[in-house]
């Protein structure tokens, strides 16, 4: 970056996005509650990102990004998606302290940290999806156990230590990764494994039929409908 | 003369394989022109459509495949799929992917790679990838699947000549099976079992064959035994459980997964998004939102039925009016033209009340068919059909059947033929002969003709709801009859088959796309029509016209005798004439026949209304169109139900049901109703 932006400016930048992610157009008053500051702050603000060239507000009119604007806003907010991340996910430290410690973090660390941060969290999530390693799990359990787990079987020991329950559990708009199927199924356990439904693929439940069965649920990107039935088969991790 | 040997030798020959909605109609369509053969697979009743285009000096042959997912046969339609892709000399196999999901699409291409198929990747649907702003290196793709990969856009028809070009290019490419990794313990299994293997004579790769016996595919595992290499199958059964015991691998479960991640190892070289609004709310979803809305699915489901009903009936109304005018017009004017040549009097009427009038009574109703096909493919097109199957599955549960029987039922609407061959996708046999078994009760296009000439005469002010009754009462029968079925009789007893069911994105469906297969059903009706019912009036006329001393269609003709027979038997459910009997009775060649035979009996277009206000009052009339919609199904339907069950007692026995139904029913109608009117 060859021009610095205070902290609070690279704070009002992201609140910018996330009102322009949730509403059709951005108001002065959405900026303000989402940054928890009265409207003269805001106004303050706008007017220096404005004169930094990342926004444009006219008086009486919504705020828009301009182009250098809207890519400086995604930085940030993808920046404070992963460091986000790294502390809920990865160090399993609460929702509410994750999103305020963030806060902090992302302008304190140094760039190269900052980038390390990135790769290490973006690392972790590739090889527990993958089914590859099993560090979330053993940390996880290095954490309830203040033990390194033992492993043999990537069934056994560790993992009935995490929370496990059959997908038809999960309720409307909950996630979980999958474990594993269920045995003594039959072909139903080789169509769910082909449609994608693997160990360490993440599931949400996006809809339940009007009368109560089948499920929705959103899989690798795409909509799979499964009875109750069917789902109780997949057992995942609650996430 | 040489041209045509220039060109015999250039033939190429492709199919189109991939994932159920990934575009493989929409390039079919597009690469022929929509030209098709349409015919069924050998031995089995899925449709199969080729086509042919010339480019360049090439002559290109191309299947369109049913939709699949794997190659491992979960139903006949993946069967069909992967045997002919295996077993088929092809050229080249193009492999259409959905390219806005591409992990799960792949799935299939790695399968067919793993095989040695000579497969092109063909990423369809860039135009949505464009708008999300995501980008793939395809030539990084294509060193890394060690195959060519093609972006197209079917429904813009974007790289079209581009794949083509790619199909000349690798026609004859020389093809090494794809080697996933499947790690140090599966690969020393699968080495163990191939060693088992050697000497084998079979399609497969060897390599392929064992990872096949590993997983357990029970096809596979069939295949091999009957080689005679058993001791292979005993050899990877054993592995697999050395595994399992040893790492607590699950072999199926590992080697899928191991798949899944070489494709998202490759999806991550590939394919850069730039990161765009997550979590959003696609519009997908908006609308799912909506039509599968706990308060609003069902509904919006039952909505939509009925007004596809009101539209075709008054829409295709005023074409059927307009045919109705034309054919009797011609049949006028023959007899005019056949008088004032000298004709004699039989060949007037068999040109007159045989030809012209039979077939115009097939054509008035070519309209409301296309009509109502239109919609139904346009809500399959849509994607709304797999949601109905999701709003509905609970309920068909409770009758015990699942879902996906939903689609032959609604395909029933149409016509019982392709509706019945429409259920082979049932994976559990159990399901699949159930739903075959309650569809003659669906009430198809074929017998709308009959309910329209009847409520067209006799219920004028509310044409549309006797007809939503009628349709009603046929979906009723179907589920009580199932309910029976699955009580009594021991084979078709025990759960049902388990959902595992895409719910696809919504598209908007092409103009062409809709057309194209509108017409071919149309063109299915018509050829129905244009055999066995020609056929059928023909033979009415003859047995009317003999002997030859009787006037024409009188009760002394052979038909009259036929109908007289029966007719007591109808005394019960009001309609115990001659006429009526005889009429049922060809309706079984094809239940649009009924009327085709109520117009030859009752002299033609003109008179018809006027004789079946005398014959019927609107009760009689509504107890017969019961009777038409129940009883025995048309010849088609029991040619077609035998061959899909492959036993004639199946056949007899749900040919015997109905009609009995049908008469019980009728006879009901009637009866009650008399006490009301
Ligand atoms: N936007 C877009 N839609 C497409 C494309 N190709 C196919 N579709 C749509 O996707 C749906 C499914 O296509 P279809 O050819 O029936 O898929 P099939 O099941 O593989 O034969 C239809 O609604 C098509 O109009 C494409 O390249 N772009
Ligand atoms: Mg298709």
């Amino acid at each position: 970056m060859e021009y610095a932006l205070s902290e609070s400016l690279e704070d009002y930048l992201m609140g910018i996005f996330i009102v322009s992610k949730q509403n059709k157009v951005v108001r002065l008053k959405d900026i303000a509650k989402e940054r928890q500051v009265k409207l003269p702050s805001v106004v303050n603000a706008l007017k220096e990102l404005a004169e930094k060239g990342l926004i444009s507000h006219e008086r009486y009119s919504y705020v828009t990004f301009t182009d250098k604007g809207l890519n400086e806003a995604k930085k940030l907010y993808d920046r404070h998606k992963t460091v986000f991340k790294f502390l809920y996910e990865i160090l399993g430290v609460t929702e509410f302290i994750a999103e305020k410690d963030a806060h902090r973090m992302e302008h304190d660390l140094t760039a190269s940290t900052l980038d390390l941060l990135t790769k290490f969290t973006e690392f972790m999530e590739m090889s527990s999806k993958r089914g590859e390693s099993r560090f979330p799990e053993q940390f996880k359990y290095f954490m309830e156990t203040g033990k390194f787990p033992e492993i043999k079987s990537k069934e056994g020991g560790i993992m009935e230590k995490t929370k496990e329950k059959p997908l038809s559990e999960l309720k409307r708009g909950e996630s979980g990764k999958i474990v594993r199927i269920k045995k003594g199924i039959g072909a139903l356990k080789g169509r769910l494994l082909t449609m994608g439904a693997v160990p360490g693929t993440v599931v949400r439940i996006k809809k339940v039929a009007p009368l109560g069965d089948p499920i929705d649920i959103l899989i690798l990107g795409y909509h799979l409908s499964l009875r109750k039935e069917e789902a109780e088969k997949i057992i995942v991790q609650e996430i | 003369m040489t041209n045509a040997l220039i060109t015999k030798g250039k033939t190429i020959s492709v199919a189109l394989a991939g994932n159920p909605n990934a575009g493989k109609s929409t390039i079919f369509n597009a690469l022929t022109g929509g030209r098709a053969h349409v015919g069924n697979w050998p031995g089995v009743t899925v449709e199969k459509k080729e086509g042919r285009f010339k480019y360049k000096e090439y002559e290109f042959l191309v299947t369109d495949l049913p939709g699949t997912y794997s190659l491992t046969a979960y139903s006949i339609d993946e069967r069909i799929a992967r045997d002919y892709v295996i077993k088929e000399k092809l050229d080249v196999v193009v492999s259409v992917t959905d390219s806005t999901n591409l992990e799960r699409n792949l799935y299939l291409l790695v399968s067919f790679l793993e095989l040695g198929v000579n497969s092109i990747l063909d990423l369809n649907m860039a135009d949505i990838l464009e708008q999300r702003k995501v980008r793939v290196n395809t030539k990084k793709m294509e060193e890394l699947l060690g195959t060519p990969v093609v972006m197209t856009s079917a429904t813009k028809k974007a790289g079209l000549n581009e794949l083509k070009e790619m199909i000349i290019r690798s026609k004859d490419r020389k093809i090494q099976p794809l080697r996933i990794d499947y790690g140090k313990e599966i690969e020393g299994a699968i080495k163990k079992v191939k060693e088992s293997l050697s000497g084998v004579n079979s399609p497969y790769p060897v390599r392929f064959l064992s990872i096949k016996l590993l997983e357990g595919d029970v096809e596979i595992i069939k295949e091999v035994g009957e080689l005679g290499y058993e001791r292979s199958v005993e050899s990877a059964m054993h592995e697999g459980s050395r595994l399992e015991v040893g790492f607590g691998y699950d072999l199926e479960t590992e080697i899928i997964e191991r798949r899944y991640g070489f494709i998202e190892s490759i999806i991550r070289q590939c394919v850069r998004r730039v990161p765009t609004i997550e979590e959003k709310l696609t519009v997908s979803d908006k609308i799912d939102g909506i039509v599968t809305n706990k308060w609003l699915g069902i509904p919006i489901f039952a909505f939509l039925l009925w007004a596809t009903f009101q539209l075709t009936f008054t829409v295709g109304g005023i074409f059927a009016d307009f045919i109705d005018t034309f054919f009797g017009w011609l049949a006028e004017s023959s007899a005019i033209w056949f008088a004032s040549i000298g004709a004699p009097g039989w060949l007037s009427s068999f040109v007159g009340d045989g030809i012209i009038s039979g077939v115009g009574a097939v054509f008035v109703f070519l309209p409301t068919i296309l009509i109502l096909f239109a919609f139904l493919s346009f809500l399959e097109d849509v994607g709304y059909m797999s949601r109905a199957a999701f709003v509905m599955d609970k309920a068909m549960h409770a009758i015990g059947l699942p879902g996906k029987s939903f689609i032959p039922m609604i395909l029933g609407f149409g016509c019982n033929v392709p509706a019945i061959m429409s259920a082979r996708t049932i994976s559990s046999e159990k399901d699949r002969l159930l739903t075959i078994l309650i569809n003659p009760f669906i009430s198809c296009s074929a017998r709308l003709p009959v309910y329209v000439m009847f409520t067209g005469i006799f219920f004028k002010s509310n044409q549309g709801v006797v007809l939503f009754t009628l349709y009603m009462l046929g979906i009723v029968v179907a589920v009580l009859s199932a309910k029976l079925f699955k009580s009594t009789i021991p084979k078709l007893k025990g759960p049902v088959s388990p959902l595992v069911m895409e719910l696809p994105p919504y598209r908007i469906p092409t103009l062409k796309g809709v057309s194209i297969h509108t017409w071919e059903r149309g063109r299915e009706f018509l050829k129905k029509a244009g055999t066995i019912i020609f056929a059928g009036v023909i033979l009415i006329w003859l047995l009317a016209s003999f002997p030859m001393s009787s006037e024409y269609a009188s009760e002394t003709t052979l038909i009259g005798l036929i109908g007289k027979f029966f007719a007591p038997l109808f005394r019960a459910a009001g309609f115990p004439f001659w006429q009526a009997a005889v009429a049922l009775l060809f309706g079984i060649i094809a239940k649009e026949i009924v009327v085709g035979t109520f117009g030859t009996l009752f002299g033609g277009e003109g008179a018809l209304s006027a004789s079946l206000l005398k014959y019927f009052t609107p009760l009689s009339a509504y107890s017969f169109m019961v009777m038409s919609l129940l009883y025995i199904p048309c010849i088609a339907a029991i040619g077609v139900i035998y061959r899909e069950t492959n036993s004639w007692k199946w056949t007899t026995f749900i040919t015997v049901y109905s009609l009995v139904i049908g008469w019980v029913m009728a006879t009901a109608v009637y009866q009650l109703g008399s006490l009301f009117i």
